[in-house]
């Protein structure tokens, strides 16, 4: 009898100290993205579960296509992560079908106004080719960047110039001058079609902003005559040698960023996002961006205008149907997802200056160089007025890179270029 | 005799020497048993994976079966664009690797005295090299501005005008594609080894008696008795270079303007870019079918043959 009560007595303990230990375990909640870096992934991560032991988040960061080609596979054998990291437009509405609607959580995180966080732009972008009547959130923005040109101050200096060009005829002079110095003038990654097209929409930004915007949202209005005048002036970039020879199989990243954070580049076009390497570099020149400025597309006549700011969502965030797998699981992945928006892990992301947060308010938490604070200011202000910066169809967004190389390299004119997009666009649009 | 076909011990206790173990018997449903393990095998991975494809590709518009993919496919200029730049990496690539392969070998198996295995690890050095690093090290071999080639233009007074190879519809594939035969050929050069040191020494020491030296003895008997390690290697070959994605993706993205593309990266943009996944199956169908087709004609060319018949062998002496 005293050894069937000794061994139920550790029997008994036995099963406490088990349930006391499930009970303990932290939830983990998993989470795939190609941004941010991974060691910026892993500090937010670290950072979040600081703040709530009881979580433990599960991050995957790969590179962007290895990033697309893991979520479409998860996605078809249904294992799809409970958070993904997702831009707006095509990617998310590809997923929509495995993504939870987020107004009711969103107003459970930040209150029945919580629209007011955020950017007009931003919020427009992530419900971008939403169906007609849907008016739920299927992704949050984390991150913001607007677009523009950057430039070098040593190089510019070097080749004797005192300021960004007011006008294009000045960009091809200055160019030329940067060239005769050693440097490449302006580096365009023409092999990168996002950059190709970036370029291309900054400058349609000055010759016809409404029909370029209405594109972006799925209407064919390419061979519009603003549309054609801005494919003219980006044949121009390679007849009149503003982008380095060979740009058409140039890469602007790595290639382009590294030659411009080496300081052989006197010119490219980038964005927000290059304050982070403030954060990745030990040269004085990065790290306080002292080195550096930035300029829009100049104005393509003189006594113009340089172009309106482009600019949007960076990164945003998805909760997949997978995370209701568990109470437990949901919650936590409600909490994560507020915390990588506007808590512990935006706040990492941004002490980086990863890109410009999405959420409204939120500051770095260490006091920034007066340039560095100057320019970072300046992106939230621009932010808060750009005009949408992503083209929602990726056929139309392929097609359009695949014929502005094709003007590049001379093999087409930029009529033909135009109507060879216009075709693809109305197509797409009639399905 | 074992089960295996081993030899039992001397002395073991069972079976007579020589006697054969018949576990299921010989009959066709032993047969079928035996192969029934590699038949759901080939099912399930080669077999279903092909027939989903297919049925994949028999998806249209707003889910309707057909074949709209394939009409699709016919009025796109850039799927043409990429089934002539896929025959021209078969093309291109099987003639330089045979040719450069065959080559090394002969020099190595017969002219080199000393240091042979050197020469076929060193040959054979690129093939483990990461496809990514090498389109790495050949983009900026390329790169004008700054890239060696450039360095070595410049060298020479011609910087303007050097080539922007990869920034350059035209030459666009054609560097890639010298880059492959560049990874490839030390594969060539080992078979190529390995296929002139299994003829038989006789036959050579005999040609040479007949008067067949140099050039005449490469062509008219080193090359005849290597039509097995051909005929392996155009196949190889021809798979290898229909099914090349990483350097041409990492060194163009199949661009500029899509001069680059071939049907196995246009399959992964209409995929998995454009989310078009019917469209990119019915690519993969006809990239299927087109490497069925190239391989059935090369071993209709080679008489389904591999090694030379025994008159051949006769008659290349």
């Amino acid at each position: 009898m005293l050894r069937f009560l000794r061994e139920a007595a550790f029997g008994l303990a036995g099963w406490l100290a088990l349930t006391a230990t499930a009970a303990a375990a932290p939830v983990t909640v998993t989470l795939w993205s190609w941004s941010p870096v991974a060691p910026t992934m892993a500090a937010m991560a670290a950072a979040i579960e600081k703040a709530h032991p009881d979580i433990r988040i599960d991050a995957t960061i790969q590179p962007h296509t290895a990033y697309f080609t893991a979520i479409k596979a998860a996605q078809a054998s249904g294992t799809l992560p409970d958070l993904i990291g997702l831009p707006p437009g095509a990617y998310t509405q590809e997923y929509r079908p495995d993504l939870e609607p987020l107004d009711a959580i969103a107003a459970d995180s930040w209150g029945a106004d919580w629209q007011k966080n955020f950017a007009p732009a931003l919020l427009t972008q992530a419900r971008l080719g939403n169906p007609k009547g849907d008016t739920q959130f299927y992704m949050l923005p984390q991150e913001a960047e607007v677009l523009n040109l950057w430039y070098s101050r040593a190089a510019f200096a070097r080749a004797g110039i005192a300021a960004p060009p007011a006008n294009f005829d000045e960009l091809v002079a200055d160019v030329a001058k940067l060239r005769k110095a050693g440097f490449i003038g302006f580096y365009q990654g023409g092999g990168t079609g996002l950059f190709d097209n970036w370029v291309f929409m900054q400058i349609a930004a000055q010759t016809d902003l409404a029909d370029l915007l209405a594109a972006e949202n799925g209407a064919a209005v390419w061979d519009k005559p603003g549309m054609l005048a801005a494919a003219k002036v980006w044949e121009q970039l390679f007849t009149r040698r503003v982008v380095q020879p060979g740009a058409l199989s140039a890469l602007q990243y790595p290639t382009g960023a590294n030659l411009f954070a080496a300081g052989r580049v006197g010119m490219i076009s980038l964005g927000s996002w290059w304050l982070q390497e403030t954060h990745l570099s030990t040269n004085p020149a990065l790290a306080t961006m002292s080195g550096y400025g930035k300029f829009f597309f100049p104005a393509l006549r003189e006594g113009g205008s340089a172009s309106p700011t482009l600019g949007g969502v960076d990164i945003g965030w998805g909760i997949t149907k997978n995370a209701a797998k568990s109470p437990a699981v949901e919650a936590a992945t409600k909490i994560v997802l507020k915390e990588l928006i506007s808590g512990a892990g935006e706040q990492v992301a941004l002490d980086q200056l990863n890109d410009l947060p999405a959420f409204n308010g939120m500051q770095p938490s260490a006091p920034l160089s007066p340039h560095l604070k100057a320019l970072y200011d300046t992106y939230i202000q621009e932010l808060a007025t750009a005009n949408p910066h992503q083209i929602g169809n990726p056929v139309v967004f392929n097609t359009l890179a695949a014929n502005l190389q094709a003007v590049g390299a001379g093999t087409k004119t930029p009529e033909a270029a135009m109507q060879a997009v216009q075709k693809v666009a109305a197509a797409q649009a009639a399905n | 005799m074992g089960v295996w076909g081993l030899k039992a011990p001397a002395g073991s206790r069972g079976r007579a020497p020589g006697q054969r173990t018949r576990v299921l018997g010989a009959g066709p449903v032993a047969s079928a048993l035996y192969v029934a393990p590699a038949f759901v095998l080939f099912a399930a991975f080669i077999l279903f994976p092909i027939l989903s494809n297919i049925g994949a590709s028999l998806v249209g518009a707003h889910g309707r079966p057909g074949f709209a993919n394939y009409a699709v496919a016919a009025q796109d200029p850039v799927f043409w664009t990429a089934l002539e730049n896929s025959l021209i990496w078969v093309a291109v690539s099987l003639i330089l690797e045979i040719a450069a392969g065959f080559a090394l070998a002969v020099l190595i198996e017969l002219y080199l005295a000393r240091g042979r295995a050197i020469f076929r690890t060193l040959l054979f050095l690129p093939m483990v090299i990461t496809p990514s690093v090498i389109a790495l090290v050949f983009t900026t071999l390329y790169a004008p501005d700054y890239g060696l080639l450039f360095g070595l233009f410049n060298w020479l007074g011609l910087a303007d005008s050097f080539p922007a190879l990869l920034g350059t519809p035209s030459t666009a594939t054609l560097a890639i594609i010298v880059v492959n035969v560049w990874q490839w050929s030390g594969f060539f050069v080992l078979m190529y080894c390995v296929g002139i040191a299994a003829i038989d020494r006789a036959l050579l020491d005999a040609a040479e008696i007949d008067g067949a030296r140099g050039l005449g003895r490469i062509r008219h008997i080193i090359w005849p008795l290597c039509r097995g390690t051909t005929v392996s290697l155009v196949v190889l070959g021809t798979i290898q270079a229909l099914q090349q994605f990483p350097l041409i993706y990492l060194m163009t993205e199949g661009g500029p303007a899509n001069a680059s593309q071939t049907l196995a990266t246009y399959i992964f943009q209409t995929g998995f870019s454009e989310n078009e996944m019917p469209y990119a199956s019915a690519i993969a169908v006809v990239l299927f079918v087109l490497a069925l087709v190239l391989v059935a004609v090369e071993y209709g060319l080679a008489g389904a043959r591999f090694a030379p018949s025994s008159r051949e062998s006769r008659d290349a002496v």
